[in-house]
């Protein structure tokens, strides 16, 4: 009897020994998941030492009009390249801080890089679209080579990225607007940014079923009214060109380097086709880089992840070089 | 201690182990496409 209760203690014992380690060892899966960067992407640390940041800079009347200015230490060259980073958060949220890293990363390179803010679509500014937003980047050009001047940093040459809502922003600066740049543009990164705007490739949000609704969201978007009998018309496509990045990339448009993931719900993977598209017919220098297993944060492929940040910084080598 | 961890009983909590860290990162993983988009058991599993 003794015996069989001694038995029945160490079962006990080992099953909540078993139960121990199972939490244990799936909230250290978790966390590691969680916190884990990969070695290749953590290149530096930040200090004051590797230069300056300026920040709420104004360019225009706006009160989102400001932008951050990251300066690398080394004031001594002639010249200098720009490289602007727009910040996500799908044209409604988001802030030029929330790519500090990035920001940081690029100047610790030897560009002046800067972190552009525009005046998101929300309560209050219901007039805000994407359309008026790109044309508020397209404004602060000027202003941000024009302080960086001031600073002591001669700008001759520039790239122009972002994520997401500023992949879109920073596709339509370099395809669109890039000839009215007071300095050239040289190269476009981006990832996940919406660069076409047909209903039947927006089916993950319903609109390829809802014409009424396309018209609605697209019409936003534009800044201009459009109406569901419009699809498929010349009108249409009149209507949407000023903000679909892909419908402006000509021969002469700058190398590109484009990230995104097949499972994007958010921007709509079946968007894309049509970039890559324009790029392959008018033979512009690109690289497009698929993760297959990722959504809208590029989150399952790290290794395509990182071959994405080693071609950007190939092509900032190649079109924007520090030395 | 070596009565009670006999080899059955390390085998049994070496498997608990290995299910706690795949079903941990796994778990991230189903909540960041459900936040983000994205495959759920496609391609590179974990």
């Amino acid at each position: 009897m003794r015996k069989e209760k001694k038995k029945g203690n160490k079962v006990g014992m080992f099953i909540l020994l078993c139960v121990g380690a199972f939490i244990v060892s799936f909230a250290g899966a978790a966390i590691f998941k969680v916190t884990y960067t990969s070695p290749e992407l953590k290149k530096y640390d930040w200090t004051d030492e590797m230069g300056t940041v300026y920040t709420d800079i104004a360019y225009g009347d706006g009160e989102a009009n400001k932008f951050d200015l990251y300066v690398p230490a080394d004031r001594t060259k002639e010249t200098y390249g720009l490289v602007v980073y727009l910040h996500a958060g799908g044209f409604t949220t988001g802030d030029k801080s929330d790519d500090a890293s990035m920001l940081q990363w690029l100047a610790s390179k030897g560009y002046v890089a800067a972190g552009i803010n525009y005046t998101l679509r929300d309560k209050e500014h219901p007039e805000a679209s994407v359309y008026s937003q790109s044309m508020e980047i397209k404004s602060s050009i000027p202003a941000v080579v024009e302080e960086a001047g001031k600073l002591g940093y001669n700008l001759d040459s520039m790239a122009i990225s972002g994520g997401s809502a500023g992949g879109t922003l920073a596709m339509l600066y370099a395809y669109r607007d890039a000839e009215e740049s007071p300095i050239p543009v040289k190269m476009l990164f981006e990832a996940v940014g919406p660069s076409s705007f047909y209903p039947e490739d927006w089916s993950v949000y319903g609109l390829d079923q809802n014409p009424e609704a396309a018209a609605g969201l697209f019409s936003i978007m534009a800044g201009t009214k459009i109406t569901p009998d419009m699809f498929g018309t010349e009108a249409y496509e009149e209507a949407i060109k000023p903000i679909s990045a892909y419908k402006w990339v000509n021969g002469n448009s700058v190398p590109t380097v484009a990230a995104y993931g097949v499972y994007d719900k958010v921007c709509p993977f079946d968007t894309v086709k049509h970039l890559i598209n324009a790029l392959e017919e008018n033979n512009v220098t690109h690289e497009y880089i698929e993760l297959p297993h990722s959504g809208h944060a590029l989150q399952n492929d790290d290794a395509l992840y990182v071959k994405y940040m080693q071609t950007v910084e190939k092509y900032l080598d190649t079109y924007i070089p520090t030395n | 201690m070596t009565n009670f961890l006999t080899m059955k009983r390390n085998i049994i909590l070496a498997i608990v182990i290995i299910a706690g860290l795949i079903l941990g990162r796994l778990a991230v993983r189903m909540f960041i496409n459900l936040m983000v988009g994205g495959s759920l058991f496609g391609g590179n599993f974990l």
